[in-house]
């Protein structure tokens, strides 16, 4: 079966039908896109001099709350009695992670039921070290957000990370990678 | 796959007998001229009209505080391509008028709206009518200057009623009803940009889309006219007529192509028209713009309200026109139908025409005595074509007669 001039003119305008569509539907789908504001909050800068030792900035990443923490070199989770089985998604302890980095962020959202935490630097009764305490229903996380006791199921999520300098960039991947 | 789809369909809706009878059995005059190709460019501009306006609908905030921002900045900055709707809305909304101006020119030269079409043409004014309306509404909601101040003095219009000089305490009392009534209160506030923005976004356009239904049905129902102005009996005259799909639908759309190549040449690089700079000023209630005028499509109108002396028989006058217009189908009674066939008709047609276009124009322009006068004159032009169409219907039933009732 040959192909006739009836066919060829059948493809051509078939063919601009579909580069017009294209043109018309690209705009309007693009409309609903994430503004050019929006995506400026995927990624926060974080000078980490002006956050004393044993102190947190929170700020905020992708409209979540943000914890910057800076900690003394000599912290060590062995202080605290973590819940070695609970895991983020790369199978390891946050610890693992953000272990000798004097600054790092977490996502102030705790795992259970999303309330946010509190931090406590000077520790209390039950953890006599700086840990992260979750008031909604009292889930204990060491400063890394690995889980010490409560009902949260996982550590606090650790967004990618690199240093640069005095800079904490979160929302680009360095000394941690993307994690789900 | 698919004609499995189209047969589980068809046998439910039978949507192949459809397109058989309103496309293909569906027969339209071979002599159609170009001018009839402006009602699908109209159909055309009101689908572009929707799309556009859905999507600026979902940033556009109508409250003053934040309505200028969201148009100038969300939807002009924020917003992917906000800019480029923003842009077809307000270009569209000049080439919809533009073209709804030339399909009224059209059936008015070729006689549409005479026998068996009354209620196409009354329809169609009544579209027109809810257009202008839209158009008016639509305008205040940027609530850049020319926004606020176009709106203040048109919806002071009915005012001009309390220049009668009869009945004077009703009349006024009449027109500061109405302007009351249009603002919702003494000053244009938010209580004025909800409404006009409720009608804009909502009620009209529903108004007119069942309108526009109706206005194609009974264009359907009557048949199309025909540019020599003989009824065609499509059933004894089979070599006068052609399937509509595919001989006009392809026409059509071609030219509906070369419609959307115009538009969009003025979307992406004559916009500044369409979307003068004084209206990306904020509304500022205590601060008229220098140049203030309305829209190009209401100025014909404006210049018939200025021109006269009396504010009251300025808007009587150009009311008058609208009205008229509606009775076309009654005051031109003549058996005769189209300019091609009636040379008195077509004198005066292009009287109106010419009229109507210089009346535009001197809108546009400073209002001197001299202006006054030839607005006047071009007026008393308008008004004696609309006079003019009762006497040559007069005439011509007289030849008729004399030719043995042949057309």
């Amino acid at each position: 079966m040959e192909a006739s001039r009836r066919d060829f003119i059948n493809v051509a305008i078939g063919g601009l039908g579909v580069v017009g569509a294209v043109g018309v539907l690209y705009p309007i789908v693009k409309t609903l896109a994430p503004s050019a504001a929006s995506t400026t909050e995927a990624k926060a800068e974080i000078d980490i001099t002006k956050i004393p030792e044993l102190g947190m900035r929170v700020t905020s990443w992708k409209g979540k709350p943000l914890f910057v923490l800076r900690l003394p070199k000599d912290l060590q989770e062995d202080k605290y009695n973590v819940k070695k089985d609970s895991v983020n998604s790369a199978g390891k302890l946050n610890y693992e992670l953000l272990k000798g980095q004097e600054a790092f962020a977490l996502v102030g959202v705790c795992t259970h039921l999303g309330c946010i935490p509190l931090w406590k630097p000077e520790g209390s009764e039950d953890v006599k070290a700086p840990y992260l305490h979750c008031p909604c229903h009292g889930g204990l996380y060491t400063p890394w957000g690995d889980n010490i006791g409560g009902p949260p199921p996982r550590p606090l999520f650790v967004p990618p990370q690199k240093r640069e300098g005095d800079k904490l960039i979160v929302g680009e991947p360095g000394f941690v990678e993307q994690l789900v | 796959m698919i004609r499995r789809i189209v047969d589980w369909i068809d046998e439910r809706a039978h949507v192949r007998d459809l397109y058989r009878e309103q496309m293909v059995e569906y027969k339209v005059p071979k002599n159609l001229t170009f001018p009839y190709v402006f009602g699908v460019l109209a159909l055309t501009t009101f689908a572009i009209q929707i799309i556009s306006g859905i999507i600026l609908i979902m940033y556009y905030k109508p409250i003053i505080a934040h309505a200028f921002d969201s148009a100038n900045y969300t939807i002009m900055k924020e917003v992917s391509f906000g800019w480029l709707f923003r842009h077809i809305h307000a270009a569209g909304a000049n080439f919809f008028l533009a073209i709804v101006y030339l399909h009224m020119f059209t059936g008015i030269y070729y006689n549409a709206y005479k026998k068996p079409r009354e209620l196409v043409w009354i329809i169609g004014w009544v579209i027109y009518f809810v257009l202008l309306i839209t158009a008016l509404t639509g305008y205040l909601l940027p609530w850049g200057q020319l926004s606020y101040w176009g709106t203040v003095v048109t919806t002071e219009i009915p005012a001009s009623l309390a220049d009668a000089p009869f009945l004077k305490g009703i009349f006024s009392a009449i027109g500061e009803t109405i302007s009351l009534w249009m603002k919702g209160g003494y000053k244009l506030e938010d209580l004025a940009l909800g409404r006009f923005f409720g009608l804009h976004v909502l009620l009209l356009p529903l108004i007119l889309l069942a309108l526009v239904g109706i206005h194609l049905f009974l264009v359907r129902a009557a048949g199309i006219s025909n540019p020599e102005g003989y009824e065609i009996d499509k059933k004894a005259e089979p070599e006068k007529v052609v399937p509509f799909h595919p001989y006009m639908t392809l026409k059509e759309g071609a030219y509906t192509m070369w419609y959307l190549a115009l538009f969009f040449f003025f979307v992406f690089f004559y916009m500044h028209h369409f979307l003068p700079a004084d209206n990306f000023e904020p509304a500022d209630p205590l601060k008229t713009p220098p140049h203030i005028a309305p829209e190009w499509y209401l100025l014909g109108f404006y210049e018939v309200f200025r021109s006269i002396p009396s504010k009251f028989w300025g808007f009587i006058a150009f009311n008058l026109i609208l009205l008229l217009l509606l009775l076309l189908p009654f005051l031109d009674f003549s058996p005769i139908k189209s300019a091609r066939r009636r040379p008195l008709f077509f004198i005066m047609f292009l009287v109106f025409l010419f009229s109507s276009m210089v009346l535009t124009v001197l809108g546009t322009m400073a209002p001197t005595p001299t202006n006054a006068q030839l607005g006047m004159l071009f007026t008393a032009l308008v008004f004696l074509f609309f006079l003019s169409l009762p006497v040559i219907s007069f005439l011509e039933w007289g030849w008729y007669k004399a030719r043995g009732g042949r057309s």
